[in-house]
């Protein structure tokens, strides 16, 4: 799951695991198919509103080298997102600005802000394996991807295959979700042929306030040897009072 | 001793036919060696600019870097290592280098560049970097009134990005350790025109590339000139023995900048047919002039073995003497091609309009003097006359005296 | 003539073996200076069509402050009267439009820099070589779906992407100044054999690359073909002016790659230089063989001479001997030089990837027939004989009887 989505995420998850809950029952029913549709689309409809504010720690791997970040953001919806690095005191200041398609950095160094151009919008965001794209990138997983939901004893798998026109270079992708406590376990990424090219794991479950998550999410690229990078939330807050207006440049450029 | 007495009073029988045999010969062998002496004065141009131009004559790098170049793939040039390397014989100048890429701002667009750090004065002693400046002044060291860092851009930057000298370059890559680099530069220079090889380049100096890409004390390359390019490989093995580790080598200009190497000696090789060519034309009209003064003489061959000489005695002689003939011949062409090869050299002839061969500038005609174009040549002439004496003498060899003598 | 031919054949043919090797060299002679001719046309000829037919095109029309930039803001906003214009031009054999973007193309391992070109499929294959490079799959056509996309074999690997996988492009919208993503597949693969095309180049269909720019029918590029490719070179034609206006130009490849120009210039004055070095070397070996011809004959002349033959009709034997030779030789080295030319353009010659003036010889080398080949060059080899024949002939013409009588041993 991509960046920004885990934080928007963190809400519907909780959202559906009510509501899977309350039809617990009903989980025994081997045509599951339609309510898996059923559950995206509310999953969908309930993103728009929610904002959120995060205190996270990216730690990233690489075989030449390994750093550790300390990040603030606040997300609205699909569309607005603010990133701010706190650590290292080398970088602190360094800013993210995500409006629609379009996307800044803010260098406190040099005191600029700079447009991030299309031919960069794969490359990596701050040399970790998630990429620029990954962190604008709007998801709507009912409309772009069809659904079907297996299970086992402990865990459900939802399938995910993009439609014909969904712009995404995945072929299909596999989230693998806890039945007991309804949170993800992983998220596996492939490409058309079949091929593993991306895992996502979810792990160290914790209390924010009365929403319960995985605080850690880890992304190794399969195509890549040697390389992790590894989140951790330290505070994560719903419901954050944002607006539009909070995600403009001059906000991206304020010092704090 | 006999022989050759033998064999010049011979030719010098028929002035009139040795005459033109030599001045066939001559005239060969002067065509080839001013050919020689222009071809191989425009590859020695060619390969001279360009291994003080790009490559130098040999490059101390890591591992793997020539093939593959990464950012990461740096070592640290310490002084032990630069004493050490400026100590090895042959060694006339070395200059460090840091190469990687960046996304380069002006004020609202940006372009992707190719980044280089140099050490200022080192790199204008060894390479032609200075020359190149087109606008503003070449690279310094020490940082403008701001405290920015000055660069030098390409022409092609410079249009992008819409950047004059005495503005503002801003730079986002990313450092060795993974972080964000950013920063502000001073133009101070602009390179060259667009178009040129050096048109996306942006140089810094070394401290600055260092600090921006986070590789303190470190070097992607060390360019390293000798005396001469064609003596890079054994330069790049004596340098490799004082290298300490296994990760670093010393690669010569030929591996480092492979695919322009063989090219140029495709080219060179495919040249040589002209030459060949050439030669094969004069062996033709020898072969008519030494083929005629052995017919001539059938009758006194015919006598002469009569009396006793071996026919092996014989065959030696037409050999001899043609090949005396080739001698006299390469001398006088030597002569001759001499001032012209030496005016070609110090002289030669401007081309209508500079040419830019993978990124060289070529503008005159040059010749060379060198101990291969006058030698060459002879070494030719000399191996075709004797071939060509061959047929001739075998049938002198094999005279019947009896049936000679009758066309006395 | 009658008598003075008869005899300069006889005479030719008494001594059988110098008159061949005389003959060899002329005739040789004139193989070698077709054959390089040939050579240099045929590289020529490479250089150019590697350089323009392969996929730029003879000449092409932009923007006027387009191609400074590459900025992609800098459209013709009109093509569709500049394209009738073309249709309009005898001399113009084939046209199409392009749009021009720099932007990115990501697969599910890996992402690449690339040109994405926007091409109308028919009109194309009449300007470059696209249609006739492919290696798998289909060349874009009108009918298939708006997904189409074409990739070079380099950039498939590069990307580790085979037929029907997905590619998602990225561009810059001029529009809205933001970065357009669409999905695409891969529907052709093609092998330009020039590195830079095949790792750099992708093809969309016009339509889709127009509206993911933001390009209201507009366009970047409009490449066309001459009937022969030498018109290019002509700055003189009238439709230079007539495909221009103040907005846009029209250029040929002179003008858009001037440094091809000079290395044209520069190996046709080598070929220059490599025939007159020919000449000079037949002429030298002509001399020669006639001059042994003559001094094998001195006494024959010195009784031709003491019995009453003029000295100038002398003369006229020695010139008609080396004319017929001359003739003779030049039909001999003709045929030599046609089979040569003929098997070597059937072989060809692969000079590998060498790359001059930014142009990658992409093509194997054939050596080319020219008219000229057949009436210039033995025009030349035939006044270069007749020239080396005056001094023997004047010589032959000045022998004092007595003195050559002497001779007979």
């Amino acid at each position: 799951m991509e960046l920004k989505a885990f934080i928007r995420h963190g809400v519907t998850w909780a959202r559906w695991s009510l509501l899977v809950l309350a039809a617990g029952c009903l989980a025994e029913s081997t045509d599951t198919d339609p309510r898996a549709i059923e559950l995206l689309e509310r999953i969908d409809t309930l993103y728009q509103q929610d904002s959120a504010r995060a205190i996270m720690t990216m730690s990233i791997v690489t075989p030449d080298f390994e750093r550790s970040l300390s990040l603030e953001s606040w997300s609205l919806g699909l569309d607005y997102a603010l990133v701010r690095v706190l650590e290292p005191q080398r970088e602190r200041g360094v800013s993210t600005l995500q409006r629609d398609n379009e996307m800044w950095n803010y260098l406190p160094k040099i005191r600029k802000v700079v447009k991030v151009p299309p031919s960069m919008m794969m490359g990596s965001w701050m040399g970790s394996d998630f990429t620029n794209d990954d962190l604008m990138r709007e998801v709507s997983l009912v409309e772009e991807y069809r659904v079907q939901l297996s299970e086992t004893d402990t865990e459900y798998q939802l399938d995910l295959t993009p439609r014909e026109q969904t712009v995404t270079v995945w072929g299909a992708m596999e989230i693998t979700i806890r039945k007991d406590d309804l949170l993800p376990v992983r998220q596996r990424y492939f490409d058309e042929d079949g091929t593993l090219m991306r895992v996502m794991e979810f792990s160290d479950i914790t209390d924010y306030g009365d929403i319960t998550l995985p605080a850690t999410m880890t992304l190794t690229p399969m195509n890549k040897t040697g390389h992790q990078t590894t989140v951790t939330y330290q505070e994560l807050d719903f419901g954050v009072d944002l607006t539009e207006d909070f995600f403009t440049l001059n906000n991206l450029r304020r010092p704090f | 001793m006999m022989m050759l007495k033998l064999a010049f009073r011979n030719i010098l029988r028929n002035r009139r036919r040795t005459l033109l045999t030599v001045l066939s010969m001559a005239g060969g062998y002067l065509l080839v060696s001013v050919q020689l002496s222009v071809t191989e004065g425009s590859y020695d141009q060619v390969l001279d600019f360009y291994t003080r131009d790009t490559t130098g004559h040999v490059q101390v790098t890591v591992d793997g870097f020539v093939e593959t170049p990464t950012l990461y793939k740096a070592f640290s040039l310490t002084d032990d290592l630069q004493q050490a390397i400026d100590a090895v014989p042959g060694v006339q100048a070395t200059a460090p280098r840091i190469e990687s890429s960046a996304l380069g701002y002006g004020d609202t667009r940006s372009f992707p560049v190719s980044v280089r750090g140099v050490d200022p004065e080192r790199e204008a002693a060894l390479s032609y970097l200075a020359d190149k400046v087109s606008a503003g002044r070449y690279l310094t060291s020490e940082p403008d009134g701001q405290g920015y860092a000055g660069v030098m851009i390409g022409a092609q930057v410079a249009r992008q990005l819409s950047l004059d000298v005495g503005e503002e370059l801003i730079l986002v890559s990313q450092g060795a350790d993974g972080s964000l680099a950013n920063d502000l530069y001073r133009v101070q220079g602009i390179l060259g025109q667009p178009g040129d090889a050096e048109e996306r380049w942006v140089v810094m100096p070394l401290a600055a590339a260092q600090s921006f890409f986070v590789l303190p004390g470190e070097v992607h390359r060390l360019v390293i000139l000798g005396t001469d390019y064609r003596s890079a490989p054994r330069l790049a093995e004596r340098i490799g023995e004082v290298l300490p580790d296994d990760e670093l080598s010393a690669s010569p200009w030929q591996t480092v900048a492979r695919e322009f190497h063989e090219t140029m000696t495709a080219d060179r090789e495919g040249g040589m047919i002209t030459l060949y060519v050439i030669v094969f034309l004069v062996c033709i009209g020898v072969l008519n002039t030494v083929l005629m003064s052995v017919l001539e003489r059938t009758g006194e061959f015919g006598v002469l073995k009569a009396i006793g000489t071996s026919p092996a005695r014989l065959f030696w002689l037409i050999v001899l003497e043609t090949l005396l003939l080739a001698v006299i011949a390469c001398l006088l062409g030597g002569l001759l091609a001499l001032p012209i090869n030496l005016w070609f050299t110090l002289q030669g002839i401007a081309l209508a309009e500079p040419m830019d061969i993978s990124g060289i500038v070529f503008s005159h005609y040059r010749g060379q003097m060198s101990a291969y174009v006058f030698g060459f040549p002879m070494l030719v002439i000399l191996i075709a006359a004797a071939l060509i004496a061959l047929m001739p003498a075998f049938r002198a060899a094999r005279i019947v005296p009896v049936d000679a003598m009758r066309t006395l | 003539m009658g008598l003075t031919g008869r005899l300069a054949i006889r005479n030719l043919v008494r001594n059988r073996r110098r008159t061949l090797l005389t003959a060899m060299i002329i005739s040789l002679s004139l193989t070698a200076l077709m054959f390089t001719d040939a050579l240099i046309q045929g590289m020529t000829d490479t250089m150019v069509r590697s350089a323009t037919r392969l996929y730029s095109g003879d000449a092409q029309i932009h923007h006027r402050d387009f191609l400074a930039r590459q900025d992609e803001s800098r459209v013709i906003d009109d093509p569709e009267a500049v394209l009738e214009q073309l249709a309009r031009e005898p001399e113009v054999a084939g046209f199409a439009a392009r749009t021009l973007a720099f932007g990115m193309v990501s697969s599910a391992a890996n992402n690449h820099a690339v040109q994405v070109v926007g091409i109308d499929p028919e009109a194309e294959a009449g300007v470059s070589k696209i249609a006739g490079a492919m290696i798998a799959g289909d060349y874009l056509s009108e009918a298939g779906p708006v997904t189409q996309l074409l990739i070079g074999h380099r950039l498939a690997e590069l990307l580790e992407v085979d037929l029907g996988d997905r590619i998602v492009v990225s561009v810059n919208n001029q529009l809205s100044e933001a970065a357009e993503q669409q999905l695409f597949r891969v529907s052709g693969i093609f092998h330009l054999n020039a590195r830079a095309m095949d790792e750099n180049l992708a093809f969309i269909r016009l339509p889709e690359a127009q509206s993911m720019m933001g390009l209201d029918g507009a366009v970047h590029e409009i490449a066309f073909n001459m009937t022969l490719a030498s018109l290019a070179t002509d700055t003189s034609l009238g439709l230079w002016p007539r495909l221009s206006n103040d907005r846009w130009v029209a250029q040929g490849w002179t003008e858009l790659m001037p440094q091809l120009a000079t290395m044209l210039q520069l190996t046709n004055s080598s070929t220059i230089i490599a025939g007159i070095v020919l000449f000079i070397l037949a002429g030298l070996g002509v001399i020669n063989g006639l001059f042994m011809s003559i001094y094998e004959r001195t006494y024959e002349f010195g009784v031709l001479l003491a019995i009453g033959t003029r000295r100038r009709q002398l003369f006229k034997l020695i010139m008609t001997e080396g004319l017929i030779l001359a003739l003779g030789a030049i039909v001999i080295g003709l045929i030599l030089g046609v089979l040569l030319i003929t098997w070597s353009a059937s072989v060809g010659i692969d000079y590998g990837s060498m790359e001059v003036s930014g142009v990658a010889l992409a093509e194997i080398i054939r050596p080319q027939h020219r008219f000229m080949q057949y009436s210039v060059l033995p025009f030349w080899v035939l006044v270069m004989t007749l020239v080396a024949c005056i001094y023997p002939a004047i010589h032959a013409a000045r022998i004092v009887p007595a003195k050559a009588l002497h001779k007979s041993l």
